[in-house]
């Protein structure tokens, strides 16, 4: 008994002596009153500390000032991240599209065919809806590369006969197969643009899961 | 003797600011800004000595360390917002002094609050 209220007046002593000690410190300005609401009840809490213990055993004084300080907190934060949310959201969604970009491009360049490949989408900015984040559209525009699609097939040539006196004739059969080989070349480049095309187009499904019809591709020559 | 160097300083520094507050008033303020500055520096590490030695002391009679760093705490906003709030004073700008007063008032006053509520969270639980 004698232990307990030692070590009691021992605390209110202190604190007594502490507060007033402070008092000297502080500026004489409007501030003052503030720190004697603190101090007056700091010295009530310490004062009335022992008989909580008598009461109940399980009552905490500090649960409680921490429960306090983290409601407090928990709430300011909650204000500043909503001043801050549509700030960060939008910066989000900026190195998102540029990872995006950036990812698309390197995936397109590795297929081949492709030189160079340069990417643009349209991403869902509505951060309320459930797709916040996806991606609307892609536009790609690529370049592509004759090397890397096999070799050349070598252009047959006709014998030519010096000899032979119809010269007119081969000329315009010559203008001819000119014509053909170009047609056959621009068939060749269509049939390679739409298999790469396809290629390009499965590749990019793939990265970001989008239909196919939001795919827009233009080639490059 | 470190009052003395103290008041050396303020004099000096006050002779400068009427001097220069005819022909330079921005440059007055600033002086004025610094020898503050400067006049605080020098007692704080005194202060430290003696804030440390009565922490120790109440930590000794186990009094809740929490409670004794948000006095301390308090102390610390109401000097540097009475700092600031007199050199706008002093510039001419009463209006931003007491915005500043202001500011102070609700960080003390967000401080306090925790204390207030588990004050009274005590006494209703306490309360049969």
């Amino acid at each position: 008994m004698i232990d307990f209220l030692k070590s009691w007046i021992l605390n209110i002593v202190t604190l007594v002596l502490f507060i007033a000690f402070l008092e000297i410190l502080l500026p004489s300005g409007k501030i003052k009153k503030y720190l004697n609401l603190v101090s007056g009840f700091i010295l009530i809490i310490t004062v009335i500390n022992p008989f909580i213990a008598l009461i109940s055993s399980d009552l905490e004084i500090k649960d409680f000032q921490i429960a306090g300080s983290n409601f407090l907190d928990k709430r300011e934060i909650e204000e500043k991240s909503k001043i801050l949310e549509e700030q960060q959201i939008r910066q989000i969604i900026k190195v998102y599209r540029n990872k995006i970009i950036v990812q698309l491009e390197e995936r397109v360049k590795d297929i081949d065919g492709v030189s160079d490949a340069r990417a643009d989408i349209i991403i869902n900015e509505d951060y309320n809806s459930d797709e916040f984040g996806q991606v609307k559209r892609v536009y790609l525009y690529i370049k592509t590369s004759t090397e890397s699609s096999g070799i050349t097939p070598i252009e047959k040539i006709e014998k030519i006969d010096l000899s032979s006196p119809q010269t007119d004739q081969k000329n315009e059969d010559g203008d001819s197969y000119r014509e053909e080989a170009g047609e056959d070349s621009e068939k060749k480049d269509e049939v390679i643009d739409t298999g790469l095309k396809k290629r390009i187009k499965e590749k990019v499904k793939k990265i970001v899961d989008i239909d196919e019809d939001n795919i827009v591709i233009n080639i490059e020559k | 003797m470190d009052i003395l160097q103290i008041v050396g300083l303020c004099l000096v520094a006050t002779v400068i600011i009427i001097v220069l507050k005819s022909y330079r008033p921005e440059i007055a303020i600033q002086i004025s800004i610094v020898t503050g500055i400067v006049v605080f520096f020098l007692v704080v590490a005194k202060l430290t000595a003696v804030i440390d030695l009565l922490k120790e002391l109440t930590s000794r009679a186990n009094i809740d360390m929490s409670y004794v760093n948000i006095l301390l705490k308090i102390i610390g906003i109401a000097y540097i917002a009475e700092f600031g709030a007199e050199v706008c004073r002093d510039a001419g700008e009463t209006s931003i002094a007491s915005k500043i007063e202001l500011a102070a008032k609700v960080i003390i006053v967000v401080l306090a609050v925790p204390i207030m509520t588990s004050l009274l969270e005590l006494i209703i639980r306490i309360m049969p």
